[in-house]
């Protein structure tokens, strides 16, 4: 049942979505409008067929209860990787591309469980001498600089 | 023939040979680095060639460029994130068999494919190169049109476990390739009044955070990648050259595509890799394998994407155009050394054309090379815990996103991108079509607005131009057959 809740969700979620961004679109020249519009028109209509599709089958197919695999572990984890992900994005401009990773690789390693502490802090110096070479070295891309480095 | 001469004496030369490896290492590198491309490389090579000779400066440059567009497998392979967007295609079968601690077997048949490739493609341009020209200049806008339908019409094949979803897959692809100015009028569309989307998505961007970022949310929540217990002796062991030569079809085939779609200009690599993957699958005993770590799966796509690289340089050596993004900068580099491309290149420098020919062969060899030597310690790298390759893989999509452009609203791109392909898989849509409907729909849109510019909107232009026409029909085709076998292996279950 949770499979077909899930693509229900999709499919309504994408419909609605296609459905607010054709308004977007009116008052636009012909050209500028046609694709995206035939294209957003059979997304609405594939995921309407979708949805009727996954109900029918669901009303023929009999339950077969699932185990699911939901442990608050692997959302935490899944949590923290996003989370920690998007901070070290917000951080980067303030804060220095250098130190900014290099914190964020130990940080993140250690929430994701690593507790070997030469390890973390080898990946951690060894990324970053690779990244140095590779981008300030080699290729001089201009990584922001922030407060540190 | 003297030019042939005088272009063996640079390439073999002790300085020629060293300014060959160290392209291909330094673009392997480059290349299996998430966002960083061949066309990249060689842009930011051009300044280090200025004070080479033209003939090593080419060597290199060509170095860079084969080994660039075999380095984007080798993270597709044994990190799950394609270093170039053409490794999403490698990336579908490569992937699993690296899980399956078959990362080393899946490297070998990546660089023995790629080699292949590469040297059939260098045939064609060292050979072919006039004739094949004069074809590539045959293709107006409804032969680009009819090809990017071809192209869409892929997606059947490549979704079959659920085809409903492959569409909603796609058309989200066709959609978010909408964004920003349209290619006719110019005028801004589903941009939300944002300037920074008025270029559009970064392709490069959407698809490190499709396969790089989701791939370290998915990671990260399991305890190991592969399968250790798998990589064992046998995992480790390079496989046997005759399991190369039992394909060797699929190969010469899967080169072929990769040339021929390297000679059309602005067709591109990525288009090549899932074209050869789609017809492996098409002409495959074993279908079904395909997506699971299936061999085939992995030496069609490398073996086409670098038989782009010769196929690209026809355009450019034969007729100054150039054939991708690649050939553009080569043309600027040779300008820079006071070499004009087009059809007088082979009579005012001929010794430099053959140079071309000739580095190609070489640097296939020393990618070849290359590639089987670190193979085996590559494949390492998957039994590393998921705690440090999580961290590592997004640190490597931010900073991968960042140098594409030295924007930060790429890296929230590639984010948004992340999310997203982690939820769509999640509700197991394929993330394959949406790659390709981003690929080829402003190809499509662009191509059929011009055809009908031309032929005063009539459609008819399409079924009136033979190579069109037949790719219309090549389109149909592989629409219909997957779904007639699907049905027909229904009916039989």
């Amino acid at each position: 049942m949770y499979e077909v809740k899930r693509d229900l969700i999709l499919y309504s979620l994408v419909f609605g979505a296609s459905a607010y961004l054709r308004t977007t679109l009116e008052g636009l020249e012909f050209e500028t409008r046609a694709f995206p519009a035939a294209v957003l028109l059979c997304l609405m209509a594939v995921c309407a067929a979708g949805f009727a599709y996954t109900l029918l089958a669901a009303k023929n197919r009999a339950e077969v209860k699932k185990k699911e695999e939901s442990s608050s572990a692997r959302l935490t984890k899944f949590c923290l990787t996003f989370l920690g992900t998007v901070v070290y994005a917000l951080a980067i401009p303030y804060v220095g591309f250098y130190s900014c990773s290099a914190v964020f690789v130990v940080v993140l390693m250690i929430l994701l469980g690593s507790r070997k502490w030469l390890a973390v802090f080898l990946t951690s110096a060894c990324t970053m001498a690779l990244l140095y070479a590779v981008f300030s070295l080699f290729l001089h891309v201009p990584l922001p600089k922030g407060m540190f480095l | 023939m003297n030019d042939f001469l005088g272009a063996l004496s640079y390439a073999f030369s002790p300085l020629g040979l060293l300014a060959s490896f160290s392209g291909v290492a330094g673009g392997v590198i480059i290349g299996s680095l998430p966002g960083l491309s061949a066309t990249m490389a060689i842009a930011l090579l051009i300044p280090v060639t200025f004070v080479m000779s033209p003939a090593i400066a080419l060597l290199m440059l060509v170095g860079v460029y084969c080994g660039a567009t075999y380095g984007g497998s080798i993270s597709a392979i044994l990190v799950g994130v394609p270093g170039t967007p053409a490794a999403a295609a490698t990336w579908m079968d490569g992937y699993p068999m690296s899980c399956k601690g078959q990362g080393t077997k899946a490297l070998w048949l990546s660089v023995t494919g790629s080699f292949v490739g590469g040297i059939v493609s260098a045939f064609a341009l060292a050979f072919l190169a006039p004739l094949l020209a004069k074809f590539a200049l045959r293709f107006g806008p409804p032969e680009y049109f009819s090809l990017a339908v071809f192209g869409l019409s892929i997606i059947v094949s490549l979704v079959s476990k659920s085809f409903m979803k492959g569409l909603v897959s796609a058309l989200l692809g066709m959609l978010l390739a909408c964004v920003g100015m349209d290619p006719i009028q110019g005028e801004n569309r589903l941009t939300f009044d944002s300037l920074t989307l008025m270029g559009g998505i970064p392709f490069a961007c959407a698809v490190i955070g499709l396969f790089g970022f989701s791939q370290a949310l998915s990671m990260c929540q399991q305890e190991f990648i592969a399968d250790v217990a798998a990589l064992g002796k046998e995992g480790r062991t390079l496989p046997k050259l005759r399991e190369l030569l039992r394909h060797w079809s699929l190969i010469l085939r899967s080169a072929v595509i990769g040339t021929v779609i390297g000679i059309i200009p602005g067709a591109g690599t990525s288009m090549a890799s899932f074209m050869a993957y789609h017809d492996a699958k098409s002409h495959s005993k074993t279908p079904e394998l395909f997506g699971t770590g299936h061999d085939e799966g992995v030496l069609a796509p490398e073996t086409s994407n670098n038989a782009v690289t010769g196929g690209s340089m026809v355009p450019m050596l034969a007729l100054g155009i150039p054939g991708n993004g690649v050939s553009a900068i080569f043309i600027g580099a040779l300008m820079i050394h006071g070499i004009n491309p087009g059809p007088m290149l082979f009579q005012n420098h001929g010794t430099l054309v053959h140079t071309i020919f000739v580095g190609f062969f070489i640097a296939n060899f020393f990618m070849l090379l290359f590639g089987l030597l670190v193979a085996k310690y590559l494949s390492s790298v998957t039994t590393v815990s998921t705690s440090i390759m999580a961290p590592v893989i997004c640190l490597l999509c931010v900073i991968g996103t960042f140098a594409i452009r030295n924007n930060m609203f790429d890296v929230w791109v590639m984010i948004v991108f992340g999310v997203g392909g982690y939820a769509l898989s999640q509700c197991k849509v394929s993330l394959i079509p949406l790659v390709l409907g981003l690929i080829l729909a402003p190809v499509a849109e662009k191509a059929y607005f011009q055809s009908m510019l031309l032929s005063d909107n009539s459609l008819m232009i399409f079924l009136t131009r033979p190579i069109s026409l037949a790719l219309l029909v090549i389109a149909l085709i592989s629409i219909v057959v997957p779904l007639i076998k699907q049905n027909l292996k229904e009916q039989d279950e």
